[in-house]
C-alpha cells in the first residue's frame, strides 16, 4: 500500500512538473470548431459536450477543460481534467490527470450469470486509480491535429489475493484496469485527426499499453487501433461511427478483437 | 481530376474497411466457432516415446475428467459457488487423477472435460500435463468449449474437450461438429458449448489399424440434442464398421443403459431450475442400436442383474455412484469379464469418489 502511495506521488508529481514550463500563447491554431478531443487542445471556456459512448466535457476555462461520463460516473466514479498549459505556433502541450474508484465496477461485474465478468465470489478491494498523461499536439493543416500522449497509470489499493480478484481480462477492459493488478502501467497513443470533406473528419488512433507483474501472465502488452468517421453538424452536434481493434496478450495468449462502435455528441 | 478519384477511391477504401470490420466483429467476436470438420490437436508427451509394443490384449478406458476440478463444488452443480481454481488445486487433483489412471495403465485413454486453456484450471494444459506424467505419450485434442471469454458467472477465458491419448501414435484425427441446441437464445448459444465426435487412427505395428471415436453427448437440452449427439455417434461408428475396420467407441453418453432400474429422481438433483437434467424416462431406448450392434464393456445382461455395480456418475460429493453414463463400445473382441467401472477399492483398487464426478470405466479388447 505505501509503495502504491509513492507511486501515486510519482504520478502526480510527473501531472504537475510538466506545467511548469513556459506558458507561451502565440497560437497559430486554425479557429477549429470547438469539439473536443484526445488532442492538447481544450474546450473554449463555458463550452459543454455531452457524448453518449464518450465522455462529457466542460471548458471550466479557456486552458482547463473538465470531462466525465455522466451514466458511467454511478458505476465508475472518475474525473478527468485536462491543463493546456503551452501553445506556441502549431505546437500545443497540455497535462492531463484523471482520478477513478474502480471498486464499485469491480463489485458490479462480480456476479452470477450474465454480465458475470469475475465470479460472484470476487472481493474487490478499495481501490483509487490515477492516470496522467503528457499530450502534445501539432497542427499538420488547417483543423488537421497530430497527437501524441505519454502517461502512466496507478492505482493505490488495499491488499488482495488472486482468489479474491481473479484478473479481468476482458478485452478493452483490460489494459484500462490493469494497473490494480500491476506496479504501473505505463502507455502511449498517437491521434490523427483530420478533416475530410465539409463537416466529415477522419480520427485514426494507436495506443499501447505495457502491464509488468500481472497475475497468470507476468509482463503484457495491449495494442489498440482506432479509425473513426465523424460527422459534425457546426458545433452543435456530431454522429460518429468506428471500430476499434484490439491486439493484446492474455494469459490464454496473444488475442485480437474488434469492436465497432457508434456515437453522438452534442455541444452548446 | 486523377488526385479527386485517387480521393474517392481513398474514402471508399475507408468504408469498405468499416463495413468489413464490422462484419468480422459481428462474425465471431469472442471465437468460439467451429467449422463442421476440422482436424483435431496433436501432442506428444515432452519425453522420448516408448515405442510400445501391443503384446496382449488392448487396455481402454474412459474418463470424464471434471477438467481436474476434483470434488471442488462448482456453481454449476449447485452445490457450491466455486468457478476458479489455484494452480495448486489443479495440479493437485491431476495428480491424483494421474495415479488412478497409472494403476489401470491403460493403452488407450479417451477423456472429456479437459482443459487446455481455460481462467477455471488455472491455464493448466491438462493434455499435455497427463501425457508428461502418464505412461501415455501421444495426444488428440477436439475443443467442445472455447472462448477467449465467457462473460458470465465469471468463468472468463475457456477451452475445454475430448481427448484421445495413446502409448501408441495417433494419426487422421478429426473435429466432427455436432448440432447445437435450439433451446437457447442466440446468445447463450453463442458462448455454449459446441460439442463434437472426435475420431483417429491408433497406428500399431503389424496389425491393422484401430479406429477409435470419442464423444460428449449434450447433458441439459430440452429439443432432443442430446439424442441427435448419441445418433451421430453411433453413425461414425457404424461408418467405420461398415467398411470392416476395428472400432472402438467411448465417451459420456449422458444417458443411462436401456431398461434402468431408477431412471429419474435422483437424490444429488441440487440445482432447482424448472427443467430436470437427470430425468431419463424418455430415453431408455436411446443406447439399444449401440448395445445391439457393439460389444459393451458391461454386458446390459451384467448391468440388469446389479445396476449400482456398474454406476459411474454422481454431482454429490458426500454421496456414492448413482447412475451409469460412460461407455466403451467396440467391434473387437472384448476380453470376458475384463469390463470394470473403477468404483472404489474393491472395484478398481482406488476410491475414485474424490477424484472426480465420473468414475472411469475401462476394458481389456483383444484385436484382430
Amino acid at each position: 500500500m505505501r509503495r502504491a502511495l509513492l507511486r501515486s506521488c510519482a504520478v502526480l508529481t510527473l501531472c504537475a512538473s510538466v506545467p511548469t514550463l513556459s506558458l507561451a500563447d502565440e497560437s497559430s491554431f486554425a479557429k477549429a470548431p470547438g469539439w473536443g478531443g484526445p488532442s492538447a487542445l481544450t474546450l473554449p471556456k463555458g463550452r459543454v459536450e455531452f457524448g453518449l459512448l464518450q465522455s462529457s466535457r466542460y471548458g471550466l476555462t479557456d486552458r482547463v477543460e473538465l470531462s466525465l461520463h455522466p451514466i458511467w460516473f454511478f458505476v465508475l466514479p472518475h474525473a478527468e481534467v485536462k491543463f493546456r498549459y503551452f501553445e506556441h505556433g502549431r505546437l500545443a502541450l497540455a497535462a492531463r490527470g484523471r482520478l477513478s474508484y474502480p471498486s464499485i465496477f469491480f463489485g458490479l461485474v462480480s456476479r452470477e450469470g450474465s454480465g458475470g465478468l469475475l465470479p460472484k465470489t470476487s472481493d474487490p478491494p478499495i481501490a483509487l486509480m490515477l492516470e496522467a498523461d503528457a499530450v502534445a499536439s501539432l497542427e499538420l493543416a488547417p483543423n488537421a491535429l497530430a497527437s501524441l500522449a505519454l502517461g502512466l497509470a496507478v492505482a493505490p489499493h488495499g491488499s488482495f489475493t488472486n482468489e479474491e480478484l481473479p484478473l479481468l481480462d476482458f478485452p478493452f477492459l483490460y489494459p484500462r484496469f490493469a494497473p490494480i493488478y500491476a506496479p504501473l502501467v505505463p502507455r502511449a497513443a498517437l491521434n490523427l485527426e483530420s478533416p475530410l470533406l465539409a463537416g466529415l473528419h477522419l480520427d485514426v488512433e494507436f495506443r499501447g499499453y505495457l502491464m509488468p507483474s500481472l497475475p497468470d501472465i507476468g509482463t503484457a502488452f495491449a495494442l489498440e487501433q482506432a479509425l473513426s468517421l465523424e460527422y459534425r453538424f457546426g458545433e452543435r452536434a456530431a454522429v460518429s461511427l468506428g471500430i476499434r481493434v484490439s491486439e493484446a496478450e492474455y494469459p490464454v495468449g496473444q488475442r485480437v478483437h474488434l469492436l465497432p462502435f457508434f456515437d453522438v455528441r452534442v455541444g452548446f | 481530376m486523377k488526385r479527386a478519384r485517387s480521393r474517392r477511391r481513398s474514402e471508399l477504401s475507408v468504408w469498405r474497411f468499416a463495413l468489413v470490420s464490422c462484419a468480422l466483429a459481428s462474425c465471431d467476436p469472442f471465437h468460439t466457432g467451429f467449422e463442421d470438420l476440422e482436424s483435431a490437436e496433436y501432442y506428444r508427451a515432452s519425453r522420448q516415446p516408448a515405442g510400445a509394443t501391443l503384446l496382449g490384449p488392448l487396455r481402454v478406458m474412459n474418463y470424464n475428467l471434471k477438467f481436474g476440478g476434483g470434488r471442488i463444488d462448482f456453481f454449476f452443480d449447485c452445490f457450491g459457488d466455486r468457478v476458479l481454481m489455484s494452480k495448486a488445486e489443479v495440479i493437485a487433483n491431476l495428480e491424483a487423477l494421474a495415479q488412478k489412471i497409472n494403476d489401470y495403465d491403460p493403452d488407450l485413454l479417451v477423456v472429456q472435460e479437459v482443459d487446455v486453456n481455460s481462467k477455471r484450471a488455472a491455464y493448466v494444459d491438462q493434455m499435455q500435463w497427463l501425457l508428461d506424467h502418464t505412461a501415455l505419450d501421444y495426444g488428440v485434442y477436439a475443443s467442445q468449449w472455447k472462448a477467449d471469454f465467457v462473460p458470465s458467472d465469471g468463468v472468463g477465458a475457456v477451452d475445454s474437450g475430448n481427448g484421445i491419448l495413446s502409448k501408441f501414435p495417433l494419426a487422421d484425427a478429426e473435429r466432427i461438429a455436432l448440432s447445437l441446441r435450439s433451446d437457447q437464445s442466440g446468445i447463450e448459444r453463442y458462448f455454449y458449448l459446441k460439442r463434437n465426435v472426435l475420431h483417429a487412427r491408433l497406428v500399431l505395428e503389424e496389425r491393422p489399424a484401430v479406429f477409435v471415436v470419442a464423444t460428449h453427448a449434450e447433458a441439459y437440452a430440452v429439443d432432443g440434442t442430446k439424442l441427435q449427439h448419441i445418433d451421430r455417434f453411433r453413425a461414425e461408428l457404424d461408418r467405420l464398421d461398415d467398411e470392416g475396420r476395428t472400432v472402438i467407441g467411448a465417451g459420456d453418453l449422458n444417458t443411462l443403459p436401456p431398461d434402468s432400474d431408477k431412471q429419474f429422481d435422483f437424490p444429488d438433483s441440487a440445482c432447482t431450475e424448472d427443467y430436470v437434467a437427470d430425468d431419463y424416462r424418455a430415453e431408455t431406448d436411446v443406447l439399444i442400436p449401440l448395445y445391439d450392434r457393439y460389444a459393451p464393456e458391461i454386458p446390459l445382461a451384467d448391468y440388469h442383474a446389479d445396476n449400482a455395480r456398474y454406476f459411474s456418475h454422481t454431482t454429490d460429493k458426500s454421496g456414492f455412484w448413482n447412475r451409469k453414463l460412460d461407455y466403451i463400445f467396440t467391434n473387437a473382441s472384448v476380453v470376458e469379464g475384463s469390463g470394470l467401472v473403477h468404483q472404489d477399492e474393491t472395484r478398481g483398487g482406488t476410491d475414485t469418489m474424490p477424484l472426480s464426478d465420473h468414475a472411469p470405466v475401462s476394458v481389456e479388447l483383444v484385436l484382430p
